[in-house]
Parts: C-alpha cells; sequence; structure tokens
C-alpha cells in the first residue's frame, strides 16, 4: 500500500508525476506515479553512488536498462524508461498492483502445493525470459516477487549492483543477503546461475515462510563428529554467509518434482545447477527447454495464482473515485468547483497543485458546510491536504491519475488560464483598497469578461472576483465614454496627417479588425446574458456580433438565437398598477382595460387598433373576443360588453359581475364564473342569461357555440347545453369521462370535448358520446385550449405549456413561461415561419412569442423510429419504424423516397457509400441465417445479402472505406466480423467481441469498437489495443472518426466526449457538458472540414461544438422528444440533420451567414441605430441585416 | 423561458427502450370484505398496478354464482415504470355475500384476487394509527425501526388496541407503485408492534392488518398511511424493468425473458431520470416452487439501450427474477427485478 509523499521526496520525475511512497530499498526509493496519459507506473529512484565511481556506475546501470528494457515480457514487469543521467537517476516499471511475495506470506502464510507450482513456475518463467535476454537479475528475493492479479511478477531485473551494494546498505528491504548465492558470498565471477540459486532459496521461503538459510533451517554439515566449531563462532550476517557456503537447507516442506528441482538448484556448484529453460521445461513437464511457447506457458500457467493472494492496492484514480463516490450528488456536483481552484494551468497540460486559500473557496463558490464535507472526504483519502488556512492538491499526480479531474481541467484549461490571474489581480485590488487603478481593462477585461460570460465549465466566480470583473466594467465604460470625444480629436489630426496614409491605414485597418474582434466578443457575451430579458435584442445583438467578427463566440451566440425558443418580449402601452388584460385567440391583440377605458393594442406592431371610453374605473375582469372585436368588461357589479371598433357598447349592462370570465369560439357567448362561485353562461349580444349553476361551487365554465362545461370545486364537471328560453332551463348532459375533470375544452367547432383529467387529456365526441383521437399522455393538464383553428391543443400543467397535435396527439413542443402568475393565458397560432407559434400573457400585459419549432425544421419522417442511418453527406436518411422495413427519405428537401424496403423490420442500418444502404433484421430470425441486406438506395432495390454464419441476430453495424463490420449475437455478442464489400471477401480479424456502438475509420482500415471493453482494431495489421479510451464506468456510447481519420471522437454518458488523436490515442480534448445539463452521448457526427463535432443524447438534445476551442456552439436545440438515433452534416457543411426515436427529422442550419439570415427574420431587423449608438459605441453604425 | 429539456422528457418519461411487456404487479381491493347490509350503497375500489408500456386495463367482476359485471378502468397515477389503474363498484344491500373474483387483464396478461363481501353486523372496522418510522434519512445499511398501533372500533367512535394480530409490513420503492411484502410483526397487548429491518432503498412504507383465518368476518382490514423513508447510500440506484412469456404451457417449453436495465441519474439542479445501463451482466434466477433452492438458469449482457433479452426452458412452475450484482457498487448498486411466475401444465 502506498503512503503520502515525505517532504524530502521528488513531486515530479520526468513525464512521471509522484503519487506516494510504495517502499524503500538498498538502492533507493519506490515510488506509486503516473504519467501524462494517467497510466499508473511504478518509479525507483536510485540513490547515486556518488564520488568518482558514479560516472562508471550510471554508465553500466544504463547498459542494464537497456537490456532490460529487452526482457520479453513475461512474469516480468516491464521497464518502462529510465533516466540515469539526471540528478536523481530514476528508472519506470510496470506498475504491478500487489503485494510482494515476502508481504503475501507474512499475511496468508506458506505456499501449499498447487500454489507452490505455479509461483515457482512463474518465476522460472521470469527468469528464462530475462536470461533470454542475456540479462542477469543477480538479486532475486521475496522482496522482488509482486504477487499481481494475474499471476507473479518479478521486479528490478537487469539493475546493475556490486557485492558492496547488497552488503553494506542494510536495515531497509533488503536487509540481509539470504537468498545469495556461495560463489557471490565469495566474490567470485557471478552468472545466470546465482538466479537460479535465488529461484530454489526464494520457492523454499515460499513454501515454509522462512529464509532457508537462516538459523535453524539449514543443518550445517557435521565433521569428526563435532559441530562446525567455526560455524557456531559467528553471529549475525557473517554466520548467515557461513551457512550459505557450507549448510544443507531443509527441502522437507517440498514435493516431488520440486524438491528435485530446488536441490538441484541450490548446488553449492553453478555448474551443477540446472538453467532457467530447463528449470521451466522441467516445471511445465516438458523434456525440451526454451522457446517463446514455453514461456507463454509458463505465464499461463502462472496466472492462476493471482487472484487469492493479491489485494492490490488501490490506484490513486480509485481512492479518488472512492472518496468521490462517497459524497451525495449534490456535493459532487460542486467537487470540480472546490478541485479546479486547486489547479493552476500549465502550458500544455503541464498543470500543477495550488493551494487554496479557505476564505476563497468560502467566498460565494460552496457554502462552507459543503466544503467542509468534500474537503474533509477528500483529505481522510489522503487525496488533499491542509496547511494552516490553505487546502492543497496532496499530489500532483492526481491530476493526471483521476481521469475524472483531469476531465475537469481539460474542459476548463483555457478558462482557468484566465481566471488565476484574475484569482490574484482582484485579490491584490481588494488588499490594496479597491483602487480603481488595479482594476482590469483592455483586452485583460476583454478577455475575462468573454470568458466569464460564456466560456466556464465547472469553474464559478467568487464573490470578490466578481466585484472585481463588475468594477472594472464600470471603469470601462467611464473610459469609453472618454475615448468617444478623445477620438473625434484624434480624427482630426489623422486628416491632418493622412500624407503618410499607406502605413498608417494599414495600421488603421488591423487596429480595426482587432477592435472589431474584441467589440464582437463583447457583444456575444452581451447576447447570452440578455437572451431570456429581450430575447429580440439578444437576436440583434448575435447577428451584429457575427457581422462584426467571425469569432466563434459571436457564431456560438447566432446558433443560440437560432435555438432560443422565445423570440421576443412585447409591452403594453403604458398602464396603471390597476389595468386588466386579454388577449385576441391567435395572441395578435392584447386588449387593456385601465382607469376608465379599454386599448385595443397590437402586440407586435405596439400601436392601438381600437377602444372605448368610459368603461368604468376600475374594472375585476376583461374578456376579449377571439377575433378582437368585442370585451367584455365587469364592474360595479355589471357585465357589459363593448363593441371595440366603434368604441359603443352593445347594449345595457346585465348580470352580476365575474370574477374570471371568457368569450365561446364566435365571440357570442360569454362563460362567467360569478360572484359566489356560480357558473354562468350568457348571451354577450343580447345580455341574455342562458345557464346559471348556483347549487354547487362552480371553479370555471368554458363554453363552445352549443354547450358549456361547469367545473366544480370537487374535481366534477356538468356539461350543459344552454339554450334560451327553453322552459325548464338549460338541457343537463351525460358528462363524458365519469363526470371528472381538471380541465376542460371544446374544439372550435363545437364537435370535440378535450377533457383533462389526472395524467391524461381525453376526447370525446359530443354528438354521439364516444371516445375520438388519441390521449394526451402525461400532459396533466390543469388548464386546455384549442389553437391553430383546431388542430393544436395546448395543455398547461402548472408548470409548462405542451402543446400537442389534435389529431395524433404527438406532442410537439413544451415550454415553460417565465412568470405567468396562476393559470395562463396561452395562445396558439400558425406562424410566419410555418412552424406553430404560442403568445402569452407575462405580469404587467407583458405578452410573450415563442417559436413552438425553435429554429429547426421538423419533418416527421414515421410514427416513431428504432434505427436511423444517414448516408454519407446526409444525402438520404434511412429510418426503420417498429413492424416496417426502413423508410428511406431525402433530408435536404424532407422528402420521402418511395416506400419501405422489403419487409423486415431492422435493427440498425448504415450506409457503405451514398448508393448502397446495409441493414439487419431487428431482433432474431428463427431458423434463418442471419444476414445483411444491402440495398440500392437510388431505386431501392434489393443488391445482395451478406450472411453471418452462426449469429442469431447482428447488434451492430459499421461502415467506412468500403468496409462493413457486424457485431454478430448469439446468446451474447460474439467476435465482431468484417468483410471487404468491393471484394465480397471476409477479412480476417483478431477476436475481439463487436457491440451496438462501432465505427470504421474513413479509409476502412481502423475498426473502433465502443462500449465497456472498447477497442482499436487496425484491420491491415491485425492489432488490438485494448482500453484505448480509458477506463469509463458506463462505456463508450458513440463513436466517430473525424473526416480525415486523424482524430477519434468517442460519447460518454454524463462525461461529454472524449476528442483523441487516432495515431497515437492520446486524449487532446474534452466536450464537457455544462454543470447540470449532462445528458448521454449516443450520437456523433464531424462536419466535413472536421471543425465542429454536433452531439446527441438520450433526451433528445443535440448540440454543436467547436472541436478546436472545444467549446459549445450555442445553446442545445431541444427538439426531439426521445433518443438521438443519427447525426449527420450536410456535404456542403450548411446544415446539420438530425433523426430521432420520435420519427422525426431536423434540420438546424450551420452556414453562419445563412443563420444571421435567419435570425435577422425571426428578431424582425438588426440593431437600430439608437440600439448601436449605446451598445457598439466603439464602431461606427453598420446595417447588419440584409434587406428582405 | 426555456424549453426545459427534462420537462419535455417528463411528458415522455416512460422508458421505451428494452421494450419489456406489460405485466400486472398487483391487484388489489378496499375495503375488503365489503361491508353490506347498511343503509347506503358500499363503493368498493379496485387498484391495479402494471409495468412495462401502457396498456389498457379490462376487468370483470365475478361473484359467488360465477355470473359476471364489467369494470371500468381508469389510470390514476403512473411513474417512469408502473401504471395505477383504478375502478370503482358499489355493493347494494342485495349484493350476493361470500367470495367474489375480480379479474383484470392488461396487454395479454390476466391478474385476479379474491375478496369477500361480507353483512355489516358483526362487522367491526379496524385501522392502523400512528404508523412511523426512524431514522429518517437513514444510512444504506443501518436499521430502519417502525413502529404503530392496530386499533377496532370499540364503541361508537371508541378505539381499542388488537392484541396477538399478524401485521404485515409493505414497501414499495421511489418510482413504483407497486408494493412488496417485507416483514410481518405480531401485535403486542396494546395492539402496538414494532419491527426492525435494514434500510436498503427509499421508498414508501405501509403496514397492513389482512383480517385473516379467525378475524375473517369479525374485522376489516386495514392499511397504515404511506411513510417515505430516504436511504442514504453511496452508489446510484438501478432497476430492472423485466417480462417474460408465455406465462403458462407444457413443461421444457422456451420462454422468453426480456427487460431493461437502468441507472437514476441525478444531475445538479435538474430532477433525477432513468439512463439505460448498457453492458452490463445480468443473471436469470429461477426457484421452483417449493423447492426452495434458486439457481442461475442463465445470463445476458445489456445493450446500449439496457435492453436484455433471454430464451430459456421452463423446467417446471416456479418463479423467475433477474439479478444485477454490480462489479462497483461505489458507482452503481445491485439490484434485482420483480419476480415473475410462470406455470407448467
Amino acid at each position: 500500500m502506498a503512503t503520502v509523499l515525505l517532504p524530502g521526496d521528488p513531486r515530479r520525475l520526468g513525464g512521471y508525476w509522484l503519487a506516494g511512497r510504495l517502499g524503500e530499498g538498498g538502492q533507493g526509493v519506490v515510488y506509486e506515479a503516473y504519467d501524462e496519459a494517467g497510466r499508473r507506473v511504478a518509479v525507483k529512484v536510485l540513490r547515486p553512488a556518488g564520488g568518482p565511481g558514479d560516472a562508471r556506475a550510471r554508465a553500466r546501470f544504463a547498459k542494464e536498462v537497456a537490456a532490460a528494457r529487452r526482457v520479453a515480457p513475461f512474469c516480468t514487469a516491464r521497464v518502462i524508461a529510465a533516466d540515469l543521467e539526471g540528478p536523481q537517476p530514476y528508472i519506470v516499471s510496470e506498475f504491478v498492483a500487489g503485494p510482494s511475495l515476502r508481504a503475501a506470506v507474512a499475511r496468508d502464510g506458506p505456499y501449499g502445493p498447487g500454489e507452490l507450482h505455479r509461483l515457482a513456475t512463474g518465476i522460472a518463467t521470469a527468469l528464462a525470459a530475462i536470461h533470454g535476454a542475456s540479462v542477469v537479475h543477480r538479486d532475486l528475493k521475496p522482496d522482488n516477487v509482486l504477487i499481481g492479479p494475474d499471476g507473479p511478477r518479478v521486479i528490478d531485473f537487469g539493475i546493475a549492483r556490486t557485492a558492496d551494494m547488497s552488503l553494506t546498505t542494510t536495515g531497509h528491504v533488503a536487509g540481509t543477503p539470504a537468498f545469495m548465492a556461495p560463489e557471490s558470498v565469495l566474490g567470485a565471477r557471478t552468472g545466470p546461475a546465482v538466479d537460479v540459486w535465488a529461484w530454489g532459496a526464494v520457492t523454499l521461503f515460499a513454501a515454509t515462510g522462512r529464509e532457508p538459510f537462516a538459523e535453524g533451517a539449514a543443518r550445517l554439515p557435521v565433521r569428526g563428529g563435532g559441530p562446525d566449531a567455526a560455524g557456531q563462532a559467528l553471529t549475525g550476517v557473517a554466520a548467515l554467509l557461513h551457512r550459505i557456503l557450507a549448510a544443507e537447507p531443509d527441502l522437507t516442506a517440498l514435493g516431488e518434482p520440486l524438491r528435485g528441482l530446488v536441490a538441484r538448484a541450490l548446488d553449492k556448484n553453478p555448474e551443477a545447477r540446472p538453467d532457467a529453460d530447463t528449470l521451466l521445461a522441467t516445471l511445465l513437464g516438458h523434456s525440451s527447454p526454451g522457446g517463446a511457447a514455453l514461456l507463454a506457458e509458463g505465464t499461463r500457467t502462472a496466472e492462476g495464482l493471482g487472484p487469492s493472494r493479491a489485494v492490490a492496492p488501490p490506484s490513486l484514480a480509485a481512492v479518488a473515485e472512492e472518496a468521490y463516490g462517497a459524497l451525495v450528488p449534490a456535493d459532487q456536483a460542486l467537487v470540480p468547483r472546490i478541485l479546479l481552484r486547486m489547479v493552476a494551468p500549465g502550458e500544455g497540460g503541464d498543470d500543477l497543485p495550488r493551494p487554496v486559500p479557505e476564505d476563497e473557496l468560502l467566498d460565494g463558490v460552496v457554502d462552507r458546510e459543503t466544503a467542509g464535507r468534500v474537503l474533509s472526504g477528500f483529505a481522510r483519502a489522503d487525496l488533499v491536504v491542509r496547511e494552516g488556512e490553505t487546502v492543497a492538491l496532496a499530489a500532483s499526480a492526481l491530476l493526471r491519475a483521476w481521469p475524472r479531474l483531469r476531465e475537469w481541467v481539460d474542459a476548463d484549461r483555457a478558462g482557468l488560464r484566465v481566471q488565476r490571474p484574475l484569482t490574484e489581480a482582484a485579490r491584490m485590488w481588494d488588499l490594496h483598497g479597491r483602487r480603481p487603478g488595479d482594476l482590469y481593462q483592455g483586452t485583460a477585461l476583454e478577455t475575462a469578461l468573454g470568458w466569464a460570460a460564456t466560456a466556464r465549465h465547472h469553474v464559478t466566480l467568487n464573490t470578490l472576483e466578481k466585484a472585481f470583473l463588475d468594477a472594472s466594467r464600470g471603469l470601462a465604460r467611464v473610459r469609453a465614454r472618454r475615448r468617444r470625444r478623445l477620438t473625434a480629436v484624434l480624427a482630426a489630426l489623422v486628416a491632418v496627417t493622412a500624407a503618410s496614409a499607406g502605413l498608417a491605414l494599414d495600421q488603421k485597418s488591423s487596429a480595426e479588425r482587432q477592435r472589431d474582434v474584441a467589440v464582437a466578443r463583447r457583444l456575444a457575451a452581451l447576447a447570452e446574458t440578455s437572451r431570456s430579458s429581450d430575447p429580440t435584442r439578444a437576436m440583434a445583438l448575435s447577428v451584429a456580433a457575427w457581422r462584426l467578427a467571425g469569432v466563434p463566440e459571436a457564431r456560438a451566440a447566432l446558433y443560440s438565437s437560432l435555438a432560443q425558443p422565445l423570440r421576443r418580449i412585447d409591452p403594453p402601452p403604458p398602464v396603471t398598477a390597476g389595468a386588466r388584460f386579454d388577449l385576441s385567440g391567435d395572441g395578435r391583440l392584447l386588449a387593456v382595460a385601465d382607469a376608465g377605458r379599454a386599448v385595443l393594442w397590437e402586440v407586435a406592431a405596439h400601436r392601438v387598433a381600437g377602444g372605448a371610453r368610459g368603461i368604468g374605473p376600475a374594472p375585476d375582469a376583461i374578456a376579449l373576443s377571439p377575433d378582437g372585436r368585442r370585451l367584455a368588461v365587469s364592474g360595479g357589479g355589471r357585465l357589459r360588453v363593448w363593441d371595440l371598433s366603434t368604441g359603443r357598447p352593445l347594449g345595457p349592462g346585465f348580470g352580476n359581475g365575474a370574477l374570471e370570465m371568457t368569450f365561446g369560439p364566435d365571440g357570442r357567448r360569454l362563460a362567467v364564473l360569478a360572484p359566489g362561485h356560480r357558473g354562468q353562461v350568457w348571451d354577450a349580444l343580447r345580455g341574455a342569461e342562458l345557464l346559471d349553476v348556483r347549487d354547487e361551487r362552480a371553479e370555471g365554465v368554458v363554453v363552445s357555440a352549443r354547450h358549456a362545461a361547469v367545473l366544480l370545486d370537487d374535481g366534477r364537471y356538468r356539461l350543459y347545453e344552454p339554450v334560451a328560453g327553453r322552459p325548464r332551463g338549460p338541457r343537463r348532459l351525460p358528462a363524458p369521462g365519469g363526470g371528472r375533470a381538471d380541465a376542460i375544452a371544446f374544439s372550435p367547432d363545437g364537435r370535440t370535448i378535450a377533457v383533462g383529467r389526472g395524467e391524461d387529456v381525453r376526447f370525446w365526441d359530443l354528438s354521439t358520446g364516444r371516445r375520438r383521437g388519441s390521449v394526451l399522455e402525461g400532459a396533466s393538464a390543469v388548464w386546455l385550449a384549442y389553437g391553430d383553428g383546431g388542430r393544436l391543443v395546448l395543455t398547461f400543467d402548472g408548470t409548462g405549456a405542451g402543446l400537442w397535435r389534435a389529431d395524433g396527439g404527438g406532442l410537439l413542443a413544451y415550454s415553460t413561461p417565465e412568470d405567468t402568475t396562476g393559470m395562463p393565458d396561452i395562445r396558439v397560432a400558425a406562424g410566419a415561419a410555418g412552424g406553430p407559434v404560442l403568445r402569452y400573457l407575462l405580469s404587467g400585459g407583458r405578452v410573450a412569442t415563442v417559436d413552438a419549432g425553435a429554429g429547426a425544421r421538423s419533418t416527421v419522417v414515421s410514427p416513431s423510429a428504432v434505427a436511423a442511418a444517414f448516408a454519407p453527406g446526409a444525402r438520404t436518411l434511412a429510418v426503420s419504424p417498429a413492424g416496417k422495413g426502413p423508410l428511406l427519405w431525402d433530408p435536404a428537401r424532407g422528402v420521402g423516397l418511395g416506400p419501405p424496403l422489403g419487409g423486415t423490420p431492422s435493427g440498425a442500418l448504415a450506409f457503405p457509400d451514398v448508393r448502397t444502404l446495409a441493414s439487419v433484421p431487428a431482433g432474431e430470425a428463427p431458423g434463418h441465417a442471419t444476414t445483411v441486406s444491402l440495398w440500392s438506395v437510388p431505386d431501392g432495390r434489393p443488391l445482395r445479402r451478406v450472411p453471418v454464419a452462426g449469429a442469431g441476430s447482428v447488434g451492430g453495424l459499421a461502415v467506412g472505406g468500403g468496409v462493413l463490420a457486424v457485431a454478430p449475437v448469439a446468446e451474447d455478442y460474439e467476435p465482431v466480423r468484417v468483410w471487404d464489400l468491393a471484394r465480397g471477401a471476409e477479412i480476417p480479424v483478431p477476436r475481439h467481441s463487436g457491440w451496438d456502438v462501432m465505427a470504421v475509420s474513413p479509409d476502412g482500415r481502423v475498426l473502433a469498437i465502443g462500449g465497456r471493453d472498447a477497442a482499436l482494431v487496425d484491420l491491415a495489421t491485425g492489432t488490438v489495443t485494448g482500453r484505448p479510451f480509458g477506463p469509463v464506468l458506463d462505456g463508450v456510447r458513440s463513436i466517430a472518426f473525424s473526416p480525415g481519420g486523424s482524430a477519434i471522437a468517442t460519447g460518454f454518458h454524463e462525461a461529454g466526449v472524449g476528442l483523441w488523436d487516432a495515431r497515437t490515442l492520446r486524449r487532446t480534448g474534452t466536450l464537457a457538458p455544462e454543470e447540470g445539463r449532462f445528458d448521454d452521448v449516443v450520437a456523433l457526427a464531424y462536419s466535413p472540414d472536421g471543425r465542429l463535432i454536433a452531439t446527441g443524447g438520450t433526451s433528445g438534445e443535440v448540440r454543436v461544438w467547436d472541436a478546436g476551442t472545444r467549446s459549445p456552439l450555442g445553446l442545445p436545440y431541444a427538439v426531439h422528444t426521445g433518443r438521438v438515433l443519427a447525426l449527420a452534416f450536410g456535404a456542403d457543411g450548411r446544415y446539420l440533420y438530425s433523426a430521432g426515436q420520435d420519427g422525426t427529422l431536423r434540420r438546424y442550419t450551420i452556414d453562419p451567414e445563412r443563420a444571421a439570415d435567419e435570425v435577422c427574420a425571426r428578431a424582425g431587423g438588426g440593431l437600430g441605430d439608437d440600439d448601436w449608438r449605446r451598445l457598439v459605441p466603439e464602431a461606427p453604425y453598420r446595417k447588419v441585416c440584409r434587406a428582405t | 423561458m426555456t424549453i426545459i429539456r427534462h420537462l419535455l422528457a417528463r411528458l415522455l418519461r416512460r422508458p421505451v427502450a428494452g421494450a419489456a411487456l406489460v405485466e400486472i404487479e398487483s391487484v388489489e381491493v378496499d375495503p375488503d370484505p365489503v361491508p353490506i347490509g347498511g343503509e347506503g350503497r358500499v363503493v368498493a375500489t379496485f387498484e391495479v398496478v402494471t409495468s412495462g408500456p401502457s396498456a389498457e386495463v379490462k376487468g370483470d367482476l365475478v361473484a359467488p354464482d360465477g355470473s359476471r359485471t364489467g369494470l371500468g378502468f381508469e389510470r390514476e397515477e403512473r411513474t417512469p415504470f408502473e401504471e395505477r389503474w383504478r375502478a370503482g363498484h358499489a355493493f347494494g344491500r342485495d349484493a350476493a355475500a361470500g367470495t367474489w373474483r375480480v379479474v383484470v387483464g392488461a396487454g395479454g396478461v390476466t391478474g385476479e384476487r379474491e375478496f369477500e363481501v361480507r353483512f355489516e353486523e358483526g362487522l367491526r372496522r379496524s385501522r392502523i394509527g400512528g404508523f412511523e418510522l426512524s431514522p429518517d434519512p437513514v444510512d444504506e445499511g443501518n436499521r430502519l425501526t417502525f413502529s404503530g398501533r392496530l386499533e377496532a372500533v370499540t364503541g361508537k367512535e371508541d378505539w381499542g388496541g388488537l392484541p396477538g394480530r399478524t401485521v404485515a409490513l409493505l414497501f414499495r420503492a421511489d418510482d413504483l407503485l407497486s408494493r412488496t411484502e417485507v416483514a410481518r410483526v405480531v401485535t403486542g397487548r396494546s395492539g402496538r408492534f414494532e419491527a426492525t429491518v435494514t434500510a436498503t432503498e427509499s421508498g414508501f412504507w405501509s403496514a397492513e392488518f389482512r383480517a385473516d383465518a379467525e378475524d375473517r368476518g369479525r374485522l376489516t382490514a386495514a392499511r397504515s398511511a404511506e411513510v417515505h423513508s430516504a436511504v442514504n447510500a453511496a452508489g446510484a440506484q438501478t432497476k430492472i424493468t423485466y417480462s417474460a412469456r408465455p406465462k403458462s404451457g407444457r413443461r421444457n417449453r422456451q420462454a422468453t425473458h426480456i427487460g431493461t436495465l437502468f441507472v437514476r441519474v441525478q444531475p445538479a439542479g435538474q430532477p433525477p431520470r432513468w439512463d439505460p445501463l448498457p453492458q452490463q451482466r445480468v443473471r436469470l434466477w429461477f426457484d421452483p416452487s417449493g423447492a426452495g433452492a434458486e439457481s442461475v438458469r442463465g445470463s445476458a449482457t445489456t445493450g446500449s439501450d439496457g435492453g436484455f433479452r433471454l430464451r430459456e426452458k421452463v423446467p417446471s412452475t416456479g418463479d423467475w427474477q433477474v439479478r444485477f450484482d454490480s462489479q462497483s457498487p461505489a458507482q452503481r448498486r445491485s439490484c434485482k427485478s420483480p419476480a415473475r411466475r410462470l406455470t407448467t401444465n
């Protein structure tokens, strides 16, 4: 088990970060360490010999280390690297996760016969490998045999050591030369036979638990009838050496054949000992020694030894993961905030721990309790140390060893480089009395603001940093005003000196460019911050930013403007606090009753369209007819209806007032919840009472041209047919749905009643009383309305509004209004761009307009989909609906291409090229051999079938470079199989199980297999690289190669996307989800130029990332209502397409110019002259939206 | 305004992956026995909990003479995994006393439950009061203690403790609607009962008195209010949806076992959700009736959608269950599916 580093210990050696001490020996200290990639290694730091012998010793070390690196990796811990030149010579070897043989015997006692045989075989295998490389170990002992999870490993071989090193350095692990051969004791020339001796001695030690030549363990020969006087007189080391030379070890603990073999190995005459190959062959029961096959067999035999004895010390990552896992999720979410403050980002990933004053953490980063819990959890695991008032990471190795921390750091490295100086600057500013001179300005401020507004992942600003930035920004505004005055003066000077223009102009345009870049960044940041308060301006700002400079931030803002559903918020005309509001049926008109007059207000145009005077001083409630022509006003205990086009009342007052009221769809009937909770219906034109329910407490009234429904406060409702002048009053009808409802709506044609009850909304035909249409599942409606002429149904569940297709019942969109108080007042209408538009009242009479489609064109291609794939360049989409053969669509035009292909539903789809589709049947096909079907895309004709012999079904398909990879399933996933489609021949590949997440590189040379046991298979050489994407909890969920094949992107569950260099397999970056928006990345696509990456999640979210900066480009598109199945960019990169489980195809505009035009259209134009002057004082006004 | 993903997901939150078939998890009748003979009609409610994809529940009441009356079930509630359906039936003075059955069907499977209809005279109402648990929250593996009092009406509105009766402790996990019996406890002299269990999972606990044997016909059954217990655990919760078909048939027929393994994900600032848990080994256990010895009959690895599918021979009537034994319990907890009974004839 590793212990913590001591004060004098090195923290880093070369490319290795030390994490803890594993042990200390005669030659030096062994540390647990991690390399750049987080790989766990053992680093042995050699004690320099010192003096004139030093150089010689180093040279010999170097030579022997080189030899050791030649040793075949059989039962040995490979030497990975060594630096014997530096002031602290060290050797890096493979980390073996297990105790030494000495520790294992001390803990569990001596080995039994079976285990002993495996152990002896393992050590003999190691010796055969070591000697095979012409290396002599010279120090084989129980401390140098580690019992790893997969058998014994011999370590420390090939390191030169002289007799005096072993003899004079005592008190450490080695301590005694108990395993030294007689010839070594005598100082004679030593060869491989010393290792064979040691093998015998170590084997005997394992069998007995005692050192073979310890006192009492070996018998000295009796000469001349008396004990050996010389031997008796010696004590300590000398006695031991004497016994090695003269005594016979006790072999009775050994059985045959080991006993004979150990006896021969412990022959005092080196010549008489067998060599390592013979040892191994004998142990394995072979007559002739030698060969790599024997080494492999020896390794296999030894492998069985591991598990029972090996108790692997947990890796730093495991310790950290355990400490992290022990926290509750809410605390876990705050861990990155805390730990990232303890990181000083270095160049090229060379990050260092940074001691953090505790007050910096508590200053608005996390609360004291959370900080206490997190820090003490990590401190208990020795991951974090407290020193006085500061806390710090215990070892910089943690930054390499713990993948989670690495990902956090990778995601925020650029930001940390901004934040560290910011933290220090803010501290200085605070320390020195917050003087303006200590504030940020210019580029530093722009950079910090840009980062703070847009590019943060896990890092948060603390209160001091925020205050510092705010103060800096305030100062910058003052400076900008001063600068404008100055600029005017300078302009005059420039005019005078324009003679030397050439160079000056160049400089000026360069300065302008720099200025535009800075302004664009600022505007983009401003767009993000104003997105929810002033969406129209946010859109205009994003276009202005993009047109000023095409920086990534501006592009991101542009995409956010497309993805943001809220299009605009329009204010009402000036009103008092007592004003009442209502919207027309399409939400375009707003009625305002205030201070004795009514105004009909055009919401978008901000102008008056009608009105009336003398409506009474303080109305209780108003209702606007759907067509916006009539206004009902309740005041002074009476109701009155006004014609807003003429400004006159339709008749005298009637009724007894209203708590709430609403017109029927035809504007002739008025549903009124009257004082005393009476449910009433009035003829609005004549003021005649049609219904008055007063025997029970009503909670709401809804009316159609023919029917009325009164909702009662106990969850029941009554249905009436109010008819004027009917002698026995209105006719009461049986109420569908058991007479219980939370919300009711009538279709505009009056034929259908929608009843919301519990979670669902159901529909009944009012003429037949039968159920009709589908069910709005999970709508949980407390309020219901029809919209867009009855084609859409709008539900409100107390939190958000759902928009549904009235006929199919499918959910089109779901939005959460920001501040509707109580019941919503939502209207839906067909938008100009085709998609539905919601309008609703916010507090104070403001009207919000929301595009339900939110920036992505939607095409329904199937009711639902099981699998989907895009042809290269998104030229064709294939989707597989449940229970039917695949369908082909043209994504660009959004049209279907003929009937379904074949009759069999498909489980997986892939396009080997634009003209060919490969499909496999969904599920098992009993009695039939599973085949991959190839189809001609242009005409939907079957081309041929590729039988996959022995497979019950196919779980995954991948194509690329003319290669088809198939993951067959028979009970479980079977080894992957690969075909060359051009030749039609199967390509032999090494055995590795396939998975339903696979990808083939564009050149067809590499197959990437995802899942938890991910692998890269080189199809040309047949080599397999296991776990190339690191250990991941839930495995690799999606894989994509970049267009050139040089990079690989891998999607993870809740951990974003890993980016890898396809050649070196080094991690080049991470696309990290923002805090609180974690998803399961199940679909990935690169843009044709490789600069963008699109990700799709289980939740249906699609987002675009800048592959270079690894930052998200804009808000995520929340358009699919289920898992994203496939993603692809169009060949020209202008659009991104996605296909989802919800059976829809979505198109997103990627071309920024086009996106800017679309944003201009949504926003209804760019920044006005005034806004520009106010928001962009640095640059002259320019028109950023093209005239349409 | 924002379009909020989780709310969209909430509307479609029924996990579609893996596609377990419909199963009837429980059929409950309240009250049981149904007391008739009083002045008004007594409305009994029938609650059915189903799992798997949404399907209509149909049901019949079967009177002691075998005559049938249809029941109209309406969905009352749903969670990501289950749906609760409810129907009511009014029993008048003239309803036949005796043993009735409620037979329900959904998605091709059926379930039933017997209940009693009895004359009110001589039938005393019972109730469980003061049902409590402590501590709350509790750490996983620690002891969770319940207490309460079983009472029967003694006078007009006087209640007295019922000693020596068996009370069952029922549990339903968060996001589930069906209850399972966890323990039984006998009431003390004053009708009080106390029980201790090991805390494993957050969910709702209730106590139920079934008025079995000698109390049948003398006391009504009773169930306490549900009390929630929060369990603090290190690893993320996992859950298996599971269905098996066909339910009955000959010995050694092949049965198909399908389901999905999920993990509960709790993103900061968002409601929890259930994500499919891919590439994990799940084992199919079989417990033949009466034999009491369980054995593993097969195993499968879950796909990217968390789904698994197994086909195994049915050697005899018995209960089948799918289990996930986590290799990294600090991150993913182990779990068991509900048991499914397959019969042979």
